[in-house]
């Protein structure tokens, strides 16, 4: 541990300085004013409403925190023991005090209390014309699904348009938080949840197609729910309805391999599977579609059995559809289950890809910041800087 | 009050037992390991809740330390173990620091070590009603902390000490065995619950009505109504876990046909009750030290007394707010937002009528009221900041944040733990019979309270920011404010450990204290340091106006205070006003 902090004393102070970003085409990075108090810019039609209840309350808790300190540290240094002088007979009950200090205090979390009220209202009402998106969350992944069948595993949205996200788990709880608009929900199994913004029209300047947000999971998911970090692409109309058609049709457009690589990380498979040999929570996929080209054998466990099975295409199959019938040694079974989840045609594509980074030439092609088109810079989760493990 | 002034004659001629101080008292009449593990003395049952919590606050610390070490840059410090990456063990670990945090220390750290020692003596009694029970109560905790630390040791656990479904039912560390920990942590808590109760409605001296009490047992009153009413509902909801994750009963699991919301429901239930359980006990620690190191009777007795019970009874309305972006419905948030707002009146009360005592006092700076200062501070700033996560809207934002980690810490560290710091400074010389070093202990608390913001304060802008909690890995926009952060942890570890080197060092060699060196006017001040086994040499001392100081001069001879008898002035000024 130790030694993995020196070197990080190191590295992660280097790492500060840089900050060299590739950019989208048409990313618009110019600064916006940023909200007050450390807050992150104002990107939403209603994250005005959030930061003003938040500076009333903030004004109110400095008057009475200074009350506290000031009137303590006064009396403190006033009536400090000395000599000479003593304590003074005072009365030791006051209705008349005691009524102020509980009335005014009710009044204003009163206040509070409503303007919260009136603004958390605001964030539960969906405008009747709100865009639909439909979010799947899973360990540790995020899918959004559009109106026209594109699938994404980064949010875009028009921009100057409400959007509503209509969200379920597929196994734990998580929750959806993007900071920039002031909105969280959380993500639950089982049920719909519900949360909508209006991305503010003039985030984007003249000529610029795209912007930037951050969008984390902020329920406890377990290992990676640190990774479970990705971005909101906030378009100009053109450009959303441009992406939409092109996204919605991407396995019919692209060569197979391709598109196997974006379904690869439309399922999420990459949060926990590296292309190459590396190991993570789950096994590197370098190693396995080599022993697929050349007719070896993994070594797994089936039903706490540890024995070696060909690597062929039906372990393959079975292994993304339900990876506990055969675990690899060495792993925990933490792969949720994508039986049911893939289509014949997304899975075909899949495989495709999976095998294909067996050969160098493809592999060069089909490197995961490639496949997101450019932005892998801002792309980057925490978890990227310990390739290599 | 009515009472006062026919008791008081017996009170100017009880013994002054500060002057004779016997050679056996609680600590020497017996000796041996089984003399203490199975005693029926509240007090030494105390002293080894005292050591069992400092234990379990070690471990808990330990495993802080090495959670802000890790976050000191962003990327992954942490060894895998074994099979468990990093991230995982960096879950674990906050996990563990959690669970040990709020259950093995927080919750028990007044009530059951100081309340314990203090509650019968100043009650002028022997023990508490039932010694047996109370013996059992810390031999529960002991088993739960075995609980804990089999737990640790057979394979962790990653859940957060939420334990929140449906992740708790799937993962596949020892969640039954931590449950089941804490399962019985809960009875523990029960029975110390029950027993003050019934202590305190059947065990008060001639002369002490409810309302001639001393605030701290209105403080632990309010404490054990909680801890008998909200418990049980822990107990029911972890045993449903445990069903539902051993045999796969469908209760909460979505995927069984349960509700993940229900459990939360049920967790909040007892878990918000249980913020109370923490800072109430807090709250009476310090009624007692503000008044006594202002040579002042507490202002508004009985508003400070009332608003303890009011908290402990809004309380349990409450619970909803730590669920506002759950999922459950709009109009539910909104009803239990009011009610939130509702329950921070009675701390706001308590909060003005501490300062007013002050007012024209003649405070005392020791390190008790440095503690106590601290804690309004602290508490100030956790009180405060709790506004934000009550109102709906900023709460929203905040939910999950770092700004609810800050919170949360000024609150049960800045609040409960300076106060119960406080309070064994305050009760040190009592519970040990020696005095420590004034100097050190001034400034362990204020090195403590330096690291503490250094530490915690920071934490609220990273709420602002947006930085979720939990998170193993940050992204580098955050690092700045973490690392602060993880400077202020090291800073109020330099602090704790000037705290316990002065506290040691005083049982070797501290100067042998008096009985009433602070000039306290509460029962336990009308007896030995230490006190005998019986807790009174010779007559029990009759209740008095616990905050009447004038009853103690300051005597430099013997550098303690001694006992004033009333003057003939003193009972007709009090004939004349019965209330005070």
């Amino acid at each position: 541990m130790l030694t993995n902090f020196i070197t990080h004393l190191t590295a992660g102070l280097l790492a500060l300085q840089e900050t060299t970003e590739e950019l989208l085409p048409g990313q618009d990075v110019s600064p916006l004013q940023p909200g007050p108090q450390f807050f992150p810019p104002q990107a939403s039609t209603t994250a005005a409403e959030t930061d003003t209840v938040y500076l009333l309350i903030f004004w109110l808790c400095m008057v009475a925190f200074v009350i506290i300190v000031a009137g303590t540290g006064y009396f403190v240094w006033k009536y400090r023991a000395r000599d000479g002088h003593k304590a003074e007979k005072t009365s030791t009950h006051d209705n008349v005090l005691e009524v102020t200090w509980t009335v005014i205090p009710t009044l204003l979390f009163g206040v509070m209390f409503w303007v919260g009220m009136k603004g958390y209202m605001g964030l539960k009402q969906a405008p009747g014309d709100a865009y639909p998106i439909q979010v799947t969350a899973q360990k540790w992944s995020w899918k959004f699904t559009y109106p026209n069948g594109a699938e994404s595993p980064e949010l875009h949205v028009p921009i100057g348009r409400p959007v509503k996200l209509t969200m379920t788990s597929l196994d734990v709880l998580h929750s959806l938080f993007i900071p920039a608009f002031r909105v969280k929900q959380d993500v639950v199994p089982g049920r719909y949840s519900m949360v909508w913004f209006d991305a503010k029209d003039d985030l984007i300047a003249e000529g610029k197609t795209v912007r930037l947000f951050d969008l984390f999971c902020t329920e406890y998911c377990g290992e990676q729910h640190s990774a479970m970090i990705t971005k909101v692409h906030v378009h100009t109309d053109e450009a959303f309805a441009e992406w939409a058609e092109e996204t919605a049709n991407f396995i019919q457009n692209e060569p197979a391999y391709i598109a196997g690589g974006k379904q690869f990380l439309i399922s999420g498979c990459n949060a926990c599977h590296a292309i190459d040999d590396a190991a993570g929570t789950g096994p590197g996929l370098g190693a396995l579609s080599q022993w697929i080209k050349d007719g070896g054998t993994v070594p797994v466990t089936v039903g706490g059995i540890a024995q070696d099975v060909p690597a062929d295409d039906n372990y393959l199959r079975e292994s993304i559809l339900q990876s506990s019938a055969k675990l690899h040694v060495g792993y925990a079974n933490q792969m949720p289950l994508f039986q049911g989840q893939l289509t014949e045609e997304q899975l075909s594509v899949l495989m495709i890809y999976i095998k294909s980074l067996a050969d160098e030439n493809y592999r060069a092609e089909s490197t995961l910041s490639q496949l997101e088109g450019g932005d892998e810079g801002g792309e980057a989760t925490p978890n990227d800087a310990e390739s290599g493990n | 009050m009515s009472s006062t002034t026919q008791t008081t004659g017996t009170a100017t001629t009880a013994v002054a037992p500060q002057q004779s101080s016997p050679s056996e008292n609680y600590l020497n009449c017996s000796k041996g390991f089984l003399s203490w593990f199975f005693t029926l003395d509240h007090k030494r049952i105390g002293i080894m809740y005292l050591c069992a919590i400092f234990v379990s606050f070690a471990l808990g610390g330990f495993f802080a330390l090495a959670l802000r070490t890790e976050l000191f840059f962003p990327g992954m410090d942490f060894p895998a173990i074994g099979s468990r990456s990093p991230e995982a063990v960096y879950n674990q670990m906050f996990t563990l620091h959690g669970a040990i945090m709020v259950f093995l220390v927080i919750i028990p750290s007044i009530p059951a070590a100081l309340g314990n020692f203090v509650l019968p003596i100043m009650l002028g009694q022997v023990d508490v009603a039932f010694p047996r029970l109370n013996l059992f109560s810390f031999h529960l905790y002991v088993i739960g902390a075995i609980f804990f630390v089999a737990t640790l040791l057979g394979g962790g656990l990653d859940t957060g000490w939420t334990f929140y479904t449906p992740y708790s039912t799937s993962t596949d560390t020892m969640v039954i065995t931590a449950v089941m920990g804490a399962f019985i942590l809960g009875f523990s808590s029960i029975f110390t619950g029950i027993n003050f109760m019934v202590t305190i409605h059947k065990m008060r001296p001639p002369g002490m009505g409810f309302f001639n009490m001393p605030l701290f047992l209105w403080g632990m009153y309010a404490t054990a109504v909680i801890q008998v009413l909200a418990t049980p509902v822990l107990g029911i909801t972890l045993l449903m876990l445990a069903i539902e994750r051993s045999v796969g009963l469908g209760i909460f699991d979505p995927a069984l046909g349960g509700d993940p919301v229900l459990f939360q429901h049920f967790f909040w239930f007892y878990s918000h009750p249980a913020v109370y359980i923490m800072i109430l006990p807090g709250m009476a620690v310090i009624s007692e030290i503000i008044s006594v190191f202002s040579r002042k009777h507490i202002f508004g007795y009985k508003f400070i007394a009332i608003s303890s019970i009011a908290i402990a009874l809004f309380g349990f309305f409450v619970w909803g707010h730590h669920m506002f972006t759950s999922g459950q419905s709009t109009a539910m948030s909104t009803i239990f937002s009011a009610i939130t707002f509702s329950v921070a009146v009675p701390s706001a009360i308590k909060m003005f009528n501490w300062m007013t005592t002050m007012y024209k006092g003649e405070i005392v700076l020791k390190a008790p009221m440095v503690w106590a200062l601290g804690f309004m501070w602290l508490f100030g700033i956790g009180g405060l900041t709790g506004l934000f996560l009550g109102t709906m809207n900023t709460d929203v934002y905040y939910h999950d944040t770092y700004f609810v980690v800050a919170h949360f810490h000024y609150v049960m560290v800045g609040g409960t733990l300076w106060a119960f710091f406080g309070g064994i400074y305050y009760w040190w010389p009592k519970i040990t019979g020696k005095m420590y070093d004034e100097k050190p202990a001034i400034i362990g608390s204020l090195v403590a309270l330096l690291g503490f913001n250094v530490l915690f304060f920071p934490q609220f802008f990273l709420g602002n920011m947006g930085m979720p909690r939990r998170y193993a890995d940050y992204l580098p926009e955050f690092t700045l404010w973490h690392q602060v952060s993880t400077i202020g942890a090291y800073i109020l570890l330099v602090g704790l450990v000037i705290v316990a080197w002065n506290l040691l060092k005083s049982l070797t060699s501290g100067r042998k204290a008096p009985a009433n060196p602070w000039g306290g006017n509460t029962l336990e001040w009308h007896t030995s340091s230490p006190p005998p086994h019986y807790n009174f040499e010779n007559s029990i001392p009759t209740a008095d106006d616990p905050y009447d100081l004038d009853r103690w001069a300051w005597d430099p001879e013997t550098q303690s205070y001694v006992h004033v008898p009333l003057t003939e002035a003193d009972l007709a000024a009090r004939a004349a006003h019965p209330a005070h």
